[in-house]
């Protein structure tokens, strides 16, 4: 079978970048994946338009589908990881290592509507607009999770970026 | 909104997101072009024809007086002349 060059352009490009922001708000890689095979198949199976953002676009649907997942399964049901997640890939220089573990332990102690703001601000390059969209939140309030997120990895990170600092 | 990056927020930005599993890709895709395709899919054509369509029959419906608004013969009834002889020989017909 032919496979749609599209939908493997969109999976080289952006599905790590999915899975991680899936993975962060329903904390376990196993539901995260499932989403993500969902996601694919939403994907095939619309005809997408020229997109100006396409990470934006596909966060946007992968938000809402994480949402729905939330409500589908209740709190009790959920098998939250306990530990943080693997996010980063392991940088060779074993200072960059460090603070890639230390990050995603700081990652994991904010709150969710925080970490997803942040991961999409540091590590997806959406700006605040984009953010406020993909979430539906007020622009306001973006850019305050943000700055709030960014304040608590400060103060949890500091001393380790001020050691390792060059 | 754009506000350029400290040298902290420039650290984090350094690092990248991990890789996934390279058999992934090949799973994902086969099965996501081989699931079923929907019957139905939202066109956005398609409703705004049915918004349009609804439109009007509001419309038409608003401005179509109701039947209790038509206006009504304003004479009196008129009885035929048999029954007119019927009630003037038998006047207790008329009675409660």
């Amino acid at each position: 079978m032919q496979r749609s060059s599209r939908l493997e352009t969109l999976y080289d490009a952006h599905a790590a970048g999915v899975f991680h922001y899936l993975n962060g708000i329903v904390k376990s890689e196993a539901d995260a994946k499932d989403l993500l095979q969902e996601f694919f198949i939403k994907l095939a199976a619309r005809e997408l338009p020229p997109l100006e953002n396409e990470r934006a676009y596909l966060l946007r649907i992968a938000h809402r589908m994480a949402i729905d997942w939330l409500r589908r399964h209740g709190a009790r049901e959920r098998a939250e990881s306990t530990h943080p997640q693997a996010v980063f890939a392991t940088p060779v220089d074993p200072d960059a290592a460090k603070l890639s573990r230390e990050v995603e332990t700081a990652l994991h102690a904010l709150p969710p509507e925080q970490r997803s703001i942040a991961e999409m601000r540091l590590w997806h390059g959406l700006t605040f607009e984009q953010i406020a969209e993909v979430q539906r939140i007020p622009l306001n309030t973006a850019a305050s999770r943000f700055r709030y997120a960014l304040e608590k990895l400060r103060s949890l990170l500091q001393p380790l970026y001020d050691e390792i600092r060059p | 909104m754009k506000t350029p990056p400290d040298d902290f927020e420039h650290a984090l930005q350094q690092l990248s997101l991990r890789k996934l599993p390279a058999h992934w890709k090949q799973e994902i895709l086969t099965q996501a072009e081989n699931a079923p395709k929907p019957f139905w899919r939202p066109n956005r054509l398609l409703y705004t024809a049915f918004a349009a369509a609804w439109t009007v029959i509001l419309t038409l419906n608003l401005l179509t007086p109701k039947p209790e608004n038509l206006p009504q013969a304003q004479t009196a009834p008129v009885f035929a002349p048999n029954s007119l002889f019927a009630l003037h020989q038998h006047p207790d017909l008329l009675l409660p």
